[in-house]
């Protein structure tokens, strides 16, 4: 009987503790501020941090649901001020209705100047903080990043989704900005070569996005886009390289998935062909020449003709083919070339031939990892390209209407 | 099935009170004890020529053409040229040659004419002799064969048990027609002193657990058994658990197999639900129809089934973890839907989820106690003014509605009754759980389950054989149904003969035929 009577009793003691839990951290779903976005600034010595938290019942619609529908703004930006990023945040507390949520945070945007001035303090509130994700994608402005925060978007209802989402496409099929999530971004930094690329979003056009308004039009006055690529070098910003040297370098990277490339024709340089490059991978070669390091860059490509404006009478020919490859491991060439050269310019090891040469150099390393941007700066980079046309499109010749005219003469 | 009555008498009464000679003494004792109630018949007559007799019945539990039958062969007896010779042996003679009726006992005490007229045998007493005869002249009104209600299929046999014991011992009969098959009768309940039948095979069921049973149903005392639930829970006893230990069918096809097993089956007179047993956890989620359709979807429908136990059991203590704890292990977009959908709601989701739940509860038992003709109202009352109008309304979002719908419907898929319930009552503890520690609540008590499962046993056998302790034999026919021909063995779980297939089985008429093809049959 004693048994279960203290069987009884630990029952109910145990129901008593599920009581005195006060349900731990239990939130709910309403009680939440979902961001989707934040921005950091810098205003003299103190952080600005800028949340774009969605606001739910507006993007939802269906019955039962209590909210104003969609004539109202999908999200709301409101800014903070701290000595510290996390004091910064802190404050929203103040402002912010909600708890606020970072476990959905699609991008954090970065000034140039916060970016410039040291990016530590924001990787280390990332890596600290088991609430806010490291998966986030990292994307530098120009200006004041709390203003890419307040522009809405079209198609994607909340603008950092779609902020997101941009990046992610622009990676698989163009892949000259890099899609940067922030534990990518502390790896490379922390790497050997200690540099790594970012990309930038910018508000092109005159006025803002602000309100609703605007998508009254099928024009908008301004829209976000994806711009440079921002140079970090051993946690601060150093310089920009244009979307062409973006490519060059993300050829010599081999973070290529798919893209477009124009090279003249081989017959005259004032027209050009599109080849569409299905995929492409580089093999990084390093070598000891007069105790130089230098790197061989062999890129291997292959893709599809989509579009040819060149006086080639017949893309059946194999010569064709050929000449048409050839432009176009010329164009690869000179686009990673030039990439080269913008990182060389920038003294920024955004290719990471640091880590290339600790691996196989491991003795040389020792000596070189002293003065590694010296070491960087006097690298022989010879940049070889092999693209293979595997199709080369429905059509054997260029559709030139006067031509077809005389054909049928 | 004079089998039956008669072990049922001794193991009866104890208190034997004589027959006397005389036969207006016994009908006096008889009256008395009866009463003179309409329905109770003493026919006196005079057979052999000289010998006074009286027929005793009860009229509404007799079968009044065998009755007729009896009484016209008894009263031609006389007319019979030899009658004459059994004037010393009267009673020889008449059970000899005169009675027409098939099964036929000696009586020597009062108490058991009594018990042999309640069960509606009519008793022949002859002036005289202290002994009476009983011929089964039994015959009730009874259900036909119908098609089972609670356990239907698409495929396979239509027929389900009837109230009647004796129809459903035939029908095991006549799926298993081997000498093997087994009945073993019991009276229990010392008022309704219901026949209940132990049916198993022998050699294949383990014998040692069938005495084990045998013991336990002799040990029930009690004055009333009125349905096979009484003895599940008297042979059972102080075992304190949610989950069914002891399996019911209505299909005979269901215990043929079980039997072929090397389960047994309980069959209580006046119930069509047939005991099985022993049992482990997977048997619940296997359908008899798995066995008639083909082993691929068989297999396919089995994993459903299981999922669905697991759903029935969790999804609603998880949506109220992973919305109040874990948001983040939601994708955005539906995390964003889910937030829409809460904005507004007055109550937290573990309220919401209870208020829902008890709502369906609720609605179920009003289905199941209605009468049939109002069932509609409930649907409508159910579907439209709880579910699209407390959404409407904002007292609970349209989420919780589509979890505990489709909670609801994940419970009606296991095929067992017994254990859906068991699904059920978890739930509700799992969302308190949930509601308290999220995920790491539900994992802790979900710990707690399978300690309690695998602690189980069912007349011996481990509750999650064969998967602890694993057996792996016999997980041909757990998560996935392998083809006939491939399960050559019986599970091995209840007894020992486990060849099911191939030269080692007794009796088979066919087996060189089967053994070469390897073509399943039964």
């Amino acid at each position: 009987m004693t048994a279960v009577k203290t069987a009884r009793s630990a029952v109910v003691l145990a129901f008593f503790a599920l009581l005195l839990t006060g349900c731990w951290d239990r939130i709910e779903l309403n009680e939440l501020a979902i961001t989707s976005a934040t921005s950091v600034d810098r205003d003299g010595e103190d952080w600005v941090v800028s949340f774009q938290v969605v606001i739910p019942s507006t993007i939802s619609s269906g019955i039962g649901i209590m909210g104003a529908g969609s004539s109202s703004a999908p999200v709301i930006v409101y800014s903070t001020k701290g000595k510290s990023i996390r004091e910064a945040n802190s404050r929203s507390y103040l402002e912010s209705p909600r708890k606020l949520y970072f476990a959905h945070n699609r991008i954090i945007v970065i000034s140039e100047e916060t970016a410039r001035r040291g990016l530590d303090p924001i990787l280390d509130v990332y890596l600290r903080n088991p609430d806010a994700r490291e998966t986030v994608d990292v994307l530098i402005t120009r200006g004041n990043a709390r203003k890419v925060l307040e522009q809405m978007m079209q198609i994607e209802r909340i603008p950092g989704n779609g902020i997101r989402e941009i990046n992610n496409m622009e990676e698989k099929y163009l892949s000259t900005l890099p899609e940067v999530k922030l534990y990518e971004l502390a790896m490379s930094l922390s790497s050997d070569s200690a540099g790594a690329l970012l990309p930038e979003v910018y508000l092109s056009g005159k006025t803002e996005t602000d309100s609703l308004k605007a998508f009254e039009k099928t024009t908008l006055p301004s829209k976000l886009r994806l711009g440079r690529i921002a140079v970090i070098n051993k946690d601060k910003m150093v310089g920009w390289l244009s979307r062409q040297e973006g490519l060059g370098v993300a050829f010599i990277r081999n973070t290529v998935d798919m893209t477009m490339i124009a090279p003249a024709c081989p017959d005259d340089p004032s027209k050009q062909a599109s080849v569409s490059i299905g995929s492409s991978t580089t093999e990084l070669k390093p070598a000891i020449r007069d105790g130089k390091l230098s790197v061989k860059v062999q890129i291997k490509a292959s893709g599809s003709l989509t579009q040819i404006d060149c006086g080639i009478k017949d893309l059946n020919d194999p010569a064709t083919v050929a000449a048409l490859e050839q432009a176009a491991e010329k164009e690869i060439v000179k686009l990673a070339d030039s990439g080269w050269k913008a990182v060389r310019r920038l003294k920024t090891d955004a290719v990471g031939f640091a880590d290339l040469a600790h691996r196989k150099y491991r003795k040389q390393w020792r000596k070189w990892k002293k003065d590694w941007d010296s070491v960087f700066a006097n690298i022989q980079v010879e940049i070889a390209a092999d693209v293979t046309l595997t199709n080369v499109g429905l059509s054997k010749e260029p559709i030139q209407v006067e031509r077809l005219k005389e054909g049928k003469k | 099935m004079s089998e039956s009555t008669k072990s049922g008498i001794e193991s009866g009464s104890d208190a034997v009170k004589a027959l006397s000679a005389d036969l207006d003494t016994n009908i006096k004792w008889l009256t008395g004890e009866l009463g003179s109630e309409p329905d109770i018949v003493i026919r006196q007559l005079q057979v052999l020529r000289n010998k006074r007799a009286a027929l005793v019945y009860i009229s509404d539990i007799s079968d009044n053409g065998l009755i007729n039958s009896l009484v016209t062969s008894m009263l031609d007896e006389s007319l019979k040229p030899d009658a004459g010779e059994f004037e010393e042996e009267p009673l020889q003679g008449l059970m000899l040659r005169s009675l027409s009726v098939g099964g036929i006992r000696k009586l020597d005490s009062l108490d058991h004419v009594l018990l042999a007229i309640l069960e509606g045998c009519s008793v022949i007493m002859l002036d005289g002799f202290a002994t009476a005869i009983a011929a089964d002249t039994g015959g009730r009104e009874k259900r036909g064969v119908e098609e089972p209600s609670s356990q239907t299929v698409v495929r396979g046999p239509k027929e389900g048990f009837t109230e009647s014991v004796r129809t459903n011992t035939a029908l095991i009969r006549a799926k298993i027609k081997s000498a093997d098959l087994r009945m073993e009768y019991k009276l229990i309940g010392k008022r309704t002193r219901t026949t209940v039948v132990v049916v198993y095979m022998k050699g294949i069921a383990d014998e040692q657990m069938i005495r084990d049973v045998s013991r336990r149903l002799d040990l029930i005392d009690t004055d009333s058994i009125l349905e096979s639930g009484y003895i599940e829970e008297f042979i059972l006893g102080k075992t304190f658990t949610p989950f069914p230990l002891i399996q019911n069918t209505e299909r005979p096809d269901a215990v043929a197999a079980g039997l072929l097993e090397g389960q047994f089956a309980i069959i209580v007179d006046g119930t069509p639900f047939v005991l099985l047993a022993p049992v482990t956890f997977v048997k619940f989620f296997q359908s008899s129809e798995d066995y008639y359709q083909r082993y691929d979807i068989a297999s396919f429908l089995r994993l459903i089934r299981m999922s669905s136990f697991l759903v029935s059991m969790l999804f609603p203590s998880l949506y109220i973890a992973i919305t109040t704890f874990h948001q983040e292990m939601l994708p955005t977009s539906l995390l964003i839907s889910l937030a829409a959908q809460r904005e507004g709601v007055p109550f937290p989701a573990l309220i919401e989820a209870m208020i829902m739940e008890l709502t369906f509860e609720i609605l179920r038992e009003a289905g199941v106690r209605m009468p049939r003709i109002i069932g509609s109202a409930i649907s409508i009352v159910g579907a439209l003014v709880l579910g699209q109008s407390a959404v409407q309304a904002g007292l609970v979002s349209a989420a919780m509605v589509i979890v505990v719908s489709f909670t609801a419907i994940a419970s009606f898929v296991i095929p067992s009754v017994n254990m859906g319930s068991a699904a059920r009552l978890i739930r509700f503890g799992m969302m308190f759980l949930a509601g308290s520690f999220g995920l790491f609540g539900i994992m802790a008590g979900l710990m707690v389950i399978l300690a309690h499962m695998s602690g189980l046993r069912s007349f011996g056998v481990p509750y999650l054989t064969p998967l602890s302790p694993l057996v792996p034999g016999n997980l041909k026919d757990v998560f996935i149904r392998v083809p006939w021909w491939a399960m050559k063995k019986r599970p091995a779980l209840f007894g020992k003969a486990t060849a099911r297939q191939g030269s080692a089985e007794p009796n088979a008429g066919n087996q060189g035929k089967s053994n070469g093809e390897g073509k399943g049959r039964r």
